[in-house]
This record gives C-alpha cells, structure tokens and sequence, in this order.
C-alpha cells in the first residue's frame, strides 16, 4: 500500500538524484562537454523535478524550477549557449532547488530569505530566458524553423470534430488549459459554420476558434492539448511571422511584398506546411511512457536489503554448523551435498554482498563540485583528476565515508596547495593539483586524496605540538609519529583557521570516523612536493572472512585480510626483554589476548588436552603496522556475521564487534588496528607473562 | 470551485496514487472498485471527469462507459480510460463504444493530471 | 425550464437552471419554437443560469440569430460572473450585445 507519505519519500530519494545528475552534468558542461545528452539530461533532470513536486503540490518548488527548465530547454535547443556567468547562476539554482527539497511549503511561505534567494536567481535567469526570444526575433528570418522553440507566437486555428461535445469535451477546457501553458492575447471564435437555429444539432459542435497564443512551451505541447480531440478535427498551430504565415498573408492581402520572399524560405515553407498539418492518426500512444534500453534499476528499501544481507550471514553460520556435524557422521554421500550446499551458500553471500556494493564514483563526482567551490572560495587555482572512480565498496562505507573526505579534501586545498603567487616563485605550475583515486589493494579499498602542494611543515607541527603540550621538546618522532600528530584533538596549525577546512570537525573526527569503518588513514608528504592521505577501508563491514583463535575460555576472530602468518610463539626469542619478537630480522611488538583482556587461566586439565603447553602468536597487519597476537590456540578460517557489539560492548577496547559461531557460542571480532596501536605503545613495558 | 472525480480502478494502490495526484492539484475525489461500483455513485451529484481501469471485476471499464451514456445526468461526462494495452482488441472495443481519451499504464501522475486538466476546465 | 413573461413590447424569458449540453435539446426545442414578433423585444433573464458551456453558449448565439432576423430586438439581463467569464473567453460579448 502506498500513501501519501511514501510517495513523497520517493521523491525526495528521487529528486536527490536527479540533483545530483544535475551537478555532473553541469560540471560535464563546465569542462567543455556539453554534448546534447549531457544537456538533455539536465533539462530532463529539472523537468521530472518539476513535474514530481506538482503532484505533491510543492508549488514552491514547481514555480522555482520552471524558470530553471525554461532555460535549460534553450540551452538544449542552443537557442542560448552556456557561458560561465549562467553555469556559476545555474549552479546556485540547482543548489537552491535542493534546500527548496528539503523545505516545507509552510516554511518556505514564511521564509523571507528564502523568497529572496528564489527571486533574487529568478532574475537572474530571466535574463536568459529573454535573451532567447529576443534572438528568436532577430534571427527569424534566416534562423531554421523551429517549431518547437519557446515563448513563441501562435495562430491556432480550432475546427474540432462536431461530435467532441457529446464526448464531455468542451472546447473551453481545452482553451482554458491552453491558457496554464502560456497567454491568450485573443480569441475569434467563428460562427461561419452554425446553422439557423431550426436547422442545427445542439449537441454537435459549431463554433470554430482561432486563438491568438503565446507561449514558452514547445509546439508539441500546444498539439497535446488537443490529442483527445485530434479524431475528425483540423487543428491548425502556426508560428506568427513564420515564413509560412508572411507566405499565407501575402497569399490572403495579395500584397507586394510578395517578392520579399526570397527563394530559400520558399523551400522552407514548404517543408514546414507538412510539419503544420496535423495529422489525425489516433495520437493515443503520445501518452506512453518512454522506454529506453539502458540498463534497469530497481529501487530497493536499504532496510529489506539489510534483512536480506543478515539472514543469509545467518544461513552462512548454520551451514558452518551443519559442516561440523557432518564431519562427525563420515557420510561421504552427505558430506558431498553439503559441499555442494556450500559452494551456493558462498556464491549466495556474494550475490548479496554485491547488491551492498556501489562504485564510489558517484561519491567522487560530488567533488568536483566541492573542488571547484573551494576553490573559487579560496581564490586559488586547482584542477581535481579522478581516477579510480569503478572501484565498489560497501554502500554504508560510502555513506560514511563522505564527511571525512570532503574534511580532507578541503584541508588539501586550504592548507596543501599553495597560492599561485607562492607556486609561480616556486617554480611550480600555476594550477594546483588534487588527485582523488581509489583502488583495490588485498582485500581492503584504498581511498587517496594527494595534491602537489607544499606538503605538510614537520617543524611547524613540531613547535605546534610542543606548544599544545602533546609531546615534550626532547622527544624524537618518526615522519609517521609526527603526522600522526594532525589527528590528535584540536590540532591545527594554520594560525588562522580559514572558515574552509575549519568548519565543523578538525582531522581528529575525521580520523575516527574512519577508524569507526575498520579503516586507517595514512599520510605521506614531502615537503614542497607534496601529501598524500591514504584511507584504507575492508569492503565490507556486514561479512568478513576471519580467522578463528582461542585465548583462555573466549573465542576471537581476527579478520583475515589483517593476517600475515601464524608461528609458534617458543621459536621466537624476546629481544632485549622488550614485548617484541624477531620476525626474520623485523621486529614486532606484540600482544597477549590473555593479558590484554585479562581472561581467566585456562584451566590445567585442558592444557592436558594440547601436545604441548604452548602460545601461538598471529602476525597481523594494518596498513604498514604489524603486530603479534598471542593466543592458546588456533581454530582456523572461518566466515562469519558481524553483529554490531551491544552497548556494554562499546567502551571495550581492541574489540570491533561480535559473531555467533556455529556451536551457538560468542566470538569477539578483534578490531586489530587499535590492538596495533597497543601493542606498540606497551612495546617497552617490562614483560610480565613470559621470562 | 474544485472539480469532482471519479477513479475507478480494482487495485486500491492505484486508486490511492491517482487520488493524491488529484487531491494535490485541488480535485474531489471519488473512489469506486469497479464499474459496476462506479455506478452507484452516479446518484445525482456533479462529477466533472470519470478516470476507469478498463479490465476489472463484475464490471469493466468499456461497460461502464456504455453505462454512463445511457444515464441522463452524466451521459456527457469525459472519461479517461486507463489501459495496460496500448492497442489490443480492448481498445478498439472501447473506440467503438465511445471512448476518447486513453492513457496507458503506467503513466506519469503529471501525464494524467494534463489529461484531466484539458478535459476537466470547462 | 423557461418562463415567458409578457410586458407591453417586451418578451422576457426566464431561464431556470444552466444551459449545458444536458439540457441543449430542451433549450433548441424552446428556441426553436418561440416564435419572434417582429419589433420585440426578448430579454433573457439569465440571473438562475450558473453554468454554461459551449453548446449553451451556441445556442444563445443561434437564438440571438433568430430573433434579430425577426427584426427583434435581443439582451441578455442579470448574468452570472461565471456565465460572463465564459462568454468574455470566447470573446462573445459584442455577439451577444452585452454591454456593461
């Protein structure tokens, strides 16, 4: 069932999108392509826009927007061409139409300011929506015919057939229609064929008319009028002043002027006395929607899919159950189904994952819009380059995803590239860059925003830190240590912090709103060169392939794509009774799970169980980091749901979530970048578990 | 003064998205299930425009219309025929027995209130 | 549906309710048969009629057609603001000798 309210929703998520159709075509048009699907995408995308919030009778929205598909119709018609003064107009009125969006009627109604916006941009098209038929008007003569073309003079002559009144179609419908798309200036209406009343049918129609209209609608509109009508009738629409109309009146007044009409709109008149015949087809199929042959999309509750995503995680756990119980019966035969079980269980997951996943090229595309903002904003000179924009990760990700790298994009522009004075004397190219690209890296989604600006100061940050308290004077920080300073809180060190990059959260939000994604940001720079912000992200948050340990009574599972090798902790020796192991000449800080989250001994009997009292250690790796974790025991891969932790979860530290496994019991999910992160800054405590 | 119209229709979510274009563009609404329905809301009041589902059940929408030719009151009325055949034998029927104006599902509210707005502003 | 009310040289006719093309053939039938004395004149009273549309509006012309071939004289009296907004969209008001 569908009410009210749900079909508005609809056209919320719907406008959204045609707004931002609207924002990549005009950014299309910006950098020189306006080739005519961009521009009838973005007619089309303000038209749809319109016409939705009719129905919904958000007549602030539909009277806003009209002017706003009137010039882009010109545009599309290249009755006017898009200069830069009409794209930045264009820009705003787009941007306007989405706060109109998401505006109540009633509020609008008493929002001055907003009246003031639309009024103000209003104006500022009609500029551009007069332009047009001015033009129209200059070039008439020698300007091809163009039947469909806006606020346009017509002679629309009406012999409708003398049945339409037994029809329930009463030609003052028609003609008080015609006047909601455009101006009557004059009605004739002729009585040359009604008969001595004695003699006439009063239910059959007599009267012909011959209206006088104006409009901004194409000819096709003026036609639709009468498409119930068409049957039997002669409907007559002729451009005033067309070469056609001259031809008929110096054909009718037998005037002179006749020899003013030159040989070629002759030719012309000729070809458009066959497009003023309308023809009296059965025009019932104009009111088809059209179809075309791209790809079809369905539109999918986010919530149902998450259902739908969960239960199969579900199906996935009950069938790792039913593995295990399988083993156990040594029934090749059913052990053989159960394989095949798996192998559609596994595609299952994938197909469904896949329907989680978009490109984030629609997310990069934004910035274009936001590049070239700020830039304006900052006075600067800077060219975006996308790359990268195919590669799909999960949709709540992308969601997500948004804030931070608008946060560091801006903080790229603002404080990486440099002002093109400073980038001239530098002997740089005057045009700054930003590179925006994402890819695929083991498992993980890398997301990098690098410009070619100034690269990040080591010595001011430094002072910064110093002066903030962070670190003392005598401390000596790696490249990574020092720039990892930017994301410790209210860390900024612009003197002056710009309205840009400064606006709302500082890069220690953006940071953590990473961090919240299972993500990492790192950071390369090379001063007068350069940074670059990597942000790695899994692809999914919804499934992951882990690997299951043991430690004390607790299950955990690590993820997998963080495991590099599992070793048997006694071949390692301690190295200078630090919390470090030798891994083939690196060293690797690492992390009793027992210890970390003071689990409970395992009991001595159960040690009995193993060969050998002995601790494994799981080589993990996040980004460039890696660390050791020590557990009891190691139970192998396994494919599981993440449940998102309850609250009395949350403040719990290296955990990210939870999983059922198949035995029914809990398993922790190991959020292993902040273990990472642990580990290294208890590297140098004296150990306590191992002598 | 706001006009009255008629929508019959079987399926009641169509009914409710044509009646909320409608009701947004200022019309009265009245809703019937079916032709044979419709009918008994043509009990005297104005109706400005009838819009009907041609294949519904205990009567269709080409009955209807040839109902309502025989019925003084609204013999005049314009109709609108909603059709998901674009031009099948049903069509023709409805040709034959009268009708004017189709409008193939699925349509545009926008599409169908310009339809109710050319035939509906007398 | 018609009153004809005689008053010395003038005829005024009544009308009861709209002229729309549900009661055309009634009114024709009326117009139709009226018969017109030449030098009179027929006044519609038009103050009862809220609707109107284009058969109506015909009609009226085809009567007033009548009645001055006739050598009649013809008004329509007391319209109604929704009658009048129809005749003033097709331009008719000259036609049909309204003047205010």
């Amino acid at each position: 069932m569908m009410d009210m309210n749900d079909a508005l929703q609809t056209f919320y998520a719907e406008s959204e999108e045609l707004l931002e159709k609207m924002d990549s075509a005009l950014l299309l048009v910006e950098g020189g392509d306006n080739n005519d699907e961009v521009l009838n995408d973005l007619f089309r995308s303000a038209h749809t826009i319109k016409g939705s919030a009719g129905i919904f009778g958000l007549f602030h929205i539909v009277n806003f927007t009209h002017i706003i598909e009137n010039v882009l119709d010109n545009v599309r018609d290249k009755v006017i061409t898009i200069d830069k003064d009409l794209l930045n107009v264009l820009f705003k009125a787009k941007d306007h139409m989405g706060t109109l969006i998401n505006t109540d009627i009633q509020v609008y109604e008493e929002s001055e300011e907003l009246k003031e916006i639309s009024s103000t941009l209003h104006s500022a098209l009609n500029k551009y929506a007069d332009i047009k038929t001015s033009e129209i008007q200059l070039n008439e003569v020698d300007s091809e015919i163009n039947s469909d073309s806006k606020s346009t003079n017509w002679n629309i002559h009406l012999k409708l057939s003398s049945d339409c009144l037994q029809n329930g179609m009463d030609p003052i419908s028609f003609i008080n229609y015609l006047m909601s798309i455009g101006t009557i200036h004059k009605i004739i209406t002729g009585m040359s064929e009604l008969p001595n009343i004695q003699d006439m049918d009063p239910e059959l129609l007599y009267f012909i008319f011959d209206i006088e209209f104006e409009s901004s609608e194409p000819k096709s509109a003026i036609e639709d009028t009468f498409m119930f009508v068409i049957e039997n009738s002669t409907i007559d629409i002729i451009e005033t002043n067309s070469p056609i109309k001259q031809f008929i009146d110096v054909l009718i007044t037998d005037n002179p002027t006749v020899t003013q009409i030159d040989t070629a709109n002759i030719k012309q008149t000729e070809e458009f006395s066959e497009k003023v015949t309308v023809s009296n087809n059965d025009n019932g199929n104009s009111t088809t929607t059209d179809s075309n042959s791209r790809t079809k999309f369905v539109r999918v509750n986010s919530e149902r899919l998450d259902i739908l995503i969960n239960l199969i995680g579900e199906l996935v756990i009950s069938k790792q159950r039913v593995d295990s119980i399988c083993e156990k019966t040594k029934d090749d035969v059913l052990l053989e189904a159960i394989e095949s079980l798996g192998n559609h269980t596994e595609s299952l997951r994938d197909a469904a994952l896949d329907l989680r996943m978009v490109p984030i090229g629609e997310t990069f595309q934004r910035f274009r819009r936001i590049v070239r903002d700020t830039a304006q904003e900052l006075g600067k000179d800077i060219e975006l380059t996308i790359t990268g924009g195919e590669t799909e990760l999960d949709r709540l990700m992308v969601e997500k995803l948004t804030d931070p790298l608008i946060h560091i994009v801006r903080n790229a522009m603002d404080h990486g590239v440099e002002s093109t004075e400073t980038r001239i004397e530098a002997g740089k190219e005057p045009q700054g860059k930003i590179l925006l690209s994402a890819f695929h890296d083991a498992g993980h989604v890398v997301i990098e925003v690098s410009d070619d600006g100034g690269g990040i100061n080591k010595k001011r940050i430094t002072e910064k830190a110093i002066s903030l308290n962070i670190i003392d004077e005598s401390s000596t920080l790696s490249d990574q240590e020092l720039y990892a300073l930017l994301f410790h809180p209210g860390f900024s060190t612009k003197e002056e912090v710009t309205n840009l990059s400064g606006r709302g959260v500082g890069m220690d939000v953006v940071n953590k709103n990473v961090q919240a994604l299972q993500g990492s940001i790192e950071i390369e720079s090379e001063e007068g060169v350069g940074s670059k912000f990597s942000i790695r992200l899994p692809l999914t948050l919804a499934i992951i392939d882990g690997f299951h340990v043991r430690s004390g009574s607790s299950d955990f599972i690590i993820p997998q794509a963080t495991v590099v090798e599992c070793m048997d902790l006694a071949i390692f020796s301690t190295v200078d009774q630090r919390r470090c192991v030798n891994l083939r000449g690196e060293m690797i800080p690492y992390i009793d799970l027992k210890e970390f989250f003071k689990l409970k001994t395992t009991e001595p009997e159960q040690v009995v169980h193993h060969k050998k009292t002995r601790k494994e250690v799981v080589i993990v790796q996040f980004g460039e980091e890696r660390a050791g974790l020590v557990v009891d025991d190691l139970q192998g891969e396994i494919q599981t749901v993440v449940k998102p932790l309850s609250s009395i979860f949350k403040c719990l530290p290296g955990i990210s979530g939870s999983s059922l496994l198949g035995n029914g019991e809990i398993a922790f999910i190991l959020d292993i970048p902040q273990l990472i992160e642990k580990s290294i800054s208890t590297e140098n405590r004296p150990m306590e578990t191992f002598k | 003064m706001s006009k009255t119209i008629l929508v019959v229709d079987d399926s009641a979510s169509i009914r409710q998205v044509v009646s909320i274009a409608l009701k947004s563009a200022n019309y009265e609404v009245i809703e019937a299930c079916d032709g044979k329905d419709a009918l008994t809301k043509l009990d005297g009041r104005k109706i400005h425009l009838i819009i009907s589902d041609v294949n519904m059940p205990n009567m269709d929408g080409i009955t209807l219309l040839k109902e309502v030719k025989m019925l003084p009151n609204y013999k005049f009325t314009p109709i609108i025929m909603l059709t998901t055949e674009g031009s099948d034998s049903k069509k023709q029927q409805g040709k034959a027995a009268g009708a004017k104006a189709w409008i193939v599902k699925p349509f545009k509210p926008e599409q169908l209130l310009q339809a109710v707005k050319m035939l509906a502003s007398a | 549906m018609f009153n004809l009310v005689e008053n010395d040289d003038d005829f005024e006719i009544k009308i009861n309710g709209d002229l729309t093309i549900y009661n055309a053939i009634e009114t024709h039938t009326y117009f139709s048969e009226l018969e017109c004395q030449q030098n009179k004149k027929y006044t519609l009273n038009c103050e009862d009629i809220n609707n109107i549309d284009t058969s109506g509006l015909q009609l009226l012309v085809a009567f007033k057609n009548k009645v001055i071939s006739n050598q009649a004289l013809f008004e329509l009296k007391n319209i109604e603001s929704e009658v009048l907004s129809k005749i003033n969209l097709l331009n008719l008001k000259s036609e049909l000798f309204i003047t205010e």
